[in-house]
């Protein structure tokens, strides 16, 4: 076990592990930031999807001991109240359907209006395609980053 | 809500019960499984035995409160897994109590006979719930109507309730819902209450959002893995790898030497009346104090299986033992001609007939739900607490209440959002292992299941055989139509612990979709043969509809090609008149469905229509037809797709045309379709384990993929308006959705697709 520090929604966390451990787990039963779900654990599926360092990242595959000083956002970092853009467009547009791949979606399409603010359907194609939905919710996350990308550049 | 603030009166004739709530407001509660509404599955599931009924006097559960400051809370009988049911279940509510629908809260029942089957299965929850709820929302819009009716001295009959306030246009007063709450409490109940004119709805029937779509997108919202009790722990099992094996014993002490490790226990099956129950796996639990720890000890853990009767199952061995089955006359009869014999074709017509004659392969399936299987379990000396995502919140709780031989109102299920559900968690081996891990180890217990656990241990999918031949006319008509059904029988494997009187008909479930074809077809004979097979089965979207469906309509087509006809054209021909009865030996609503042609005609002219049936489509594009009904559901999908000449496919568009009766949601209901959509498209490219040794040899989304974002058709749904009660749509939409895709591989490539999926068969 060891002592890790890390920067997580812009707070600081310091939290004793195995440095093995995913950051993922390290975010759920340590920190209790319980938005970032656990799909396959093998980097496959997109649920448990943050940004590190912006990037949008699978925290399944990132032992805590790598982390290191960079900076995590979990979807409890966009907004509390659900105001930001791609929150407000998810919500507006329906997606949801279980809801349990949504945080991840939602973080993926976060990181996608980020590097481009008006994306074409290839480039969401592209951006969202390593993030699976079983319930089906796809055509509606292929307009809710759309919808977003005109609220982003509207606010 | 249930204990602190019960409602108090009950109406005249004992339907109905309102009173005050704890801190002042309005209560009123329906008693379920009462005589005026009784439970719909009793009877139908069998509980299990040794399971004592709650008390006599009926429970007593409110679904309605109006606070004093305004807000509605409306409790939600059937667990949410994704299909909408928090947000349409209030939605009736707040519509008939003229609510303002941004101040409903929703609030999960827990376990408990007043709150009717609670089940989520069948499609059934909304139209189940829908005359009990929208009678509770009229009795408190009545009780409120009379308070303010009675403040102003005016006759109620001047007032309305709309937005959440009672209005008295005359004199243009009107007061707040939570003003009127309190003394609404007070009145007499209403027995029978006046329904709205669906004409004059103002919530059901608009699009609505999900009512957990704002936590879902914060990361708020609470699945069974985010479950948190004080003192808990988290366990991972270690199961036999083979159905039916037994630990023989286990090495614990590198696991327990994993920092974190706690505990390491076996698991206790369930002991039901002297028998054990089958339903829980054997296995090893790793108890830690956090997720990754149980992982690595379960990995460290060194365990000696007994492998049982299983373990040289192999698929190759499932197949042929089905394809071997269907050479020989099916065991059970379903349906024979003579039954319900109906006059189309001249006996003439019959000596220049043509026979047809197909086999079909469907494969086990998982259910594969974005959110692996988990719960919580807290087990004490006289109490027993589990938390988690489940479709049968009662049966679970009747099933732990007699395996730990508590009363049953000394175990409590809360269910939890649940991330898919799929029928997989119908069954609920999990709950009962949470709890058991929990009484062994002492403390409040989570079990999570990894992936590869969730797929490897799943209540499958059954694999299924279908041999059809038809006898066609000289004008292209079936005039008889032979479906044998090989599967393995969900009655015999679906492992619920029974009190049956005699057990069920083998094919109860697994004809379904087969033995009531709709089809005005002057001979049908429809068999069933059950073959054993060494695994778990249970249900997975519309059960038997999804194999049975996929093998009936891309016959039909076949019968189209060969007699020459339109597909489109032929299905019309075969769907004479208005609503049919089909009598089948089977108990119950299976043993007597009732098909309205009249409404499957309109379903499959207005996705024709939509998608431009029979207009020219560029070489390497087709374009397929398929359609079902499913209970009072009916539906019809077109498919368009493109082969490749290297023999890749894409599903480019599908239509669906729906007619569910009255839709509550059309946004839910279009989100069901979209989905069901999805589903057919994995299941007709993809989809399919395969087992050596007895074990499930695919283990996570890497082997057994989902669809992705950019393989989404584009799917349109029409839903079709009618006056009928709201009859389903978790299911329906699905399974004639994969024979209207291969039927359009069909007409794009020249070959018919009679194995799935094509990940394995190919295109050739």
């Amino acid at each position: 076990m060891r002592r890790y520090s890390l920067t997580v929604n812009g707070r600081q966390h310091t939290t004793e592990e195995s440095p093995d451990t995913p950051l993922l787990w390290v975010l759920r039963d340590s920190l209790r930031l319980n938005g970032t779900k656990y799909g396959c654990g093998i980097g496959v599926c997109g649920a448990c999807t943050i940004h590190l360092g912006g990037q949008a990242t699978r925290s399944c595959m990132v032992p805590i001991s790598s982390v290191g000083e960079v900076e995590v956002t979990t979807i409890e970092g966009l907004s509390a109240d659900g105001s930001h853009p791609v929150q407000r467009a998810w919500v507006e547009e329906r997606v949801a359907q279980c809801g349990y791949c949504q945080a991840g979606q939602i973080m993926s399409a976060v990181a996608l209006l980020e590097a481009h603010p008006a994306p074409t359907d290839e480039q969401i194609d592209a951006a969202m395609r390593a993030n699976l939905c079983r319930c089906g919710t796809y055509a509606r996350i292929r307009h809710a980053v759309h919808q977003a990308s005109s609220l982003w550049t509207d606010d | 809500m249930t204990d602190s603030a019960r409602p108090g009166t009950v109406s005249r004739r004992g339907f109905l019960r309102a009173g005050a709530a704890a801190g002042g407001g309005l209560l009123v509660g329906i008693p379920l499984a009462s005589a005026r509404w009784p439970d719909p599955t009793a009877g139908e599931q069998g509980l299990v035995d040794g399971s004592r009924p709650e008390s006599q006097a009926i429970q007593l559960n409110a679904f309605v409160e109006v606070r004093p400051d305004g807000r509605v809370r409306v409790v939600a009988p059937c667990p949410e897994l994704g299909q909408g049911v928090r947000t349409s279940l209030a939605m009736i509510v707040a519509e008939e109590l003229g609510a303002d629908w941004s101040v409903v809260e929703v609030e999960q029942a827990p376990a408990g006979e007043g709150y009717g089957s609670m089940t989520v299965g069948g499609s059934n929850s909304v139209a189940n719930y829908w005359e009990p709820l929208r009678t509770a929302g009229a009795v408190a819009r009545e009780m409120l109507v009379a308070a303010a009716a009675a403040e102003w001295s005016v006759a109620p009959e001047e007032c309305e309730a709309r937005s959440g306030a009672v209005l008295h246009t005359a004199s243009g007063r009107s007061a707040g819902f939570g003003q009127l709450a309190t003394a609404a409490s007070e009145l007499p109940i209403p027995d029978e209450p006046e329904l709205k004119d669906p004409d004059d709805f103002q919530i059901v029937g608009t699009r609505v959002g999900p009512v957990d779509g704002l936590d879902m997108v914060t990361g708020r919202a609470q699945y069974g893995f985010d479950v948190q009790q004080p003192g808990m722990l988290i366990a991972v099992v270690e199961r036999s790898p083979v159905h039916g094996g037994r630990l023989v014993d286990f090495e614990a002490t590198e696991a327990l030497a994993v920092p974190g490790v706690r505990k390491v226990v076996e698991v206790e099956p369930l002991v039901i009346a002297g028998q054990l129950y089958g339903a829980v796996r054997s296995g090893v639990a790793v108890i830690a104090e956090n997720t990754w720890a149980a992982m690595k000890g379960r990995d460290a853990l060194r365990v000696r299986w007994d492998d049982g009767y299983h373990a040289s199952e192999s698929s190759a061995d499932i197949y042929r033992r089905l394809r071997e089955r269907a050479r020989a006359p099916g065991e059970f009869l379903l349906r024979e001609p003579g039954g319900s014999r109906e006059a189309t074709q001249g006996a003439a017509e019959l000596e220049s007939a043509v026979e047809v004659s197909a086999e079909y392969e469907l494969p086990l399936l998982a259910h594969g739900c974005m959110e692996p299987i988990n719960f919580t379990g807290s087990v004490q000396e006289d109490r027993c607490e589990v938390w988690g995502p489940t479709q049968t919140p009662r049966f679970l709780q009747a099933v732990l209440a007699a395996g730990l031989e508590l009363p049953r109102e000394s175990v409590s299920v809360q269910p939890t959002l649940s991330g898919g559900g799929f029928g997989r968690r119908l069954a609920f081996d999990y709950g009962i292992e949470a709890a058991m891990i929990s009484r062994s180890a002492g403390v409040p217990v989570k079990v999570v299941w990894t992936r590869e656990d969730d797929m490897r241990q799943d209540y499958y999918r059954t694999p299924s055989w279908h041999a059809l031949s038809a006898t066609l006319s000289s004008k292209g008509l079936p005039t008889a139509w032979r479906h044998h059904v090989i599967s393995t029988s969900l009655a015999r494997h679906s492992e619920l612990p029974r009190s049956d009187r005699e057990p069920p008909h083998p094919g109860i479930y697994d004809v379904q979709g087969a033995a009531d074809l709709p089809y005005a077809i002057e001979r049908v004979t429809v068999e069933y043969s059950p073959v054993d097979v060494g695994l778990q089965m249970g249900s997975w979207r519309s059960v038997a509809h999804s194999f049975n469906v996929f093998a009936v309509e891309s016959f039909l087509d076949e019968i189209a090609v060969r007699g020459g006809r339109d597909p489109l054209e032929l299905r019309l021909d075969l769907l004479p008149g208005g609503e049919v009865i089909i009598t089948l030996p089977l108990p119950g609503r299976r043993g007597r469905p009732r098909p309205d042609r009249a409404l499957l005609r309109r379903v499959l002219r207005a996705a024709a229509e939509r998608a431009d049936w029979g207009s020219p489509l560029p070489p390497g594009r087709g374009r397929g037809i398929a359609c079902c009904y499913y209970k009072q559901t009916y539906a019809a999908h077109v498919a368009d797709v493109t082969v490749e000449a290297g023999g890749s496919v894409r599903v480019d568009r599908v239509v669906t045309a729906l007619d569910c009766g009255l839709v509550v949601n059309p946004s839910g209901a279009e989100a069901q379709a979209e989905g069901a959509v999805m589903d057919a498209v994995a299941t007709v490219l993809r989809w399919g384990l395969t087992v050596r040794d007895g074990r499930v040899q695919q283990g996570n989304f890497d082997n057994y993929p989902l669809l992705r974002i950019d393989e989404a058709p584009v799917v349109e749904t029409i839903l079709l308006p009618s006056d009928r009660p709201p009859s389903g749509m978790g299911e329906p939409p699905y399974p004639a959705a994969p024979p209207a895709i291969a039927n359009a591989l069909f007409a794009a490539a020249g070959r018919r697709i009679r194995r799935l999926p094509l990940d394995w068969a190919g295109l050739g």
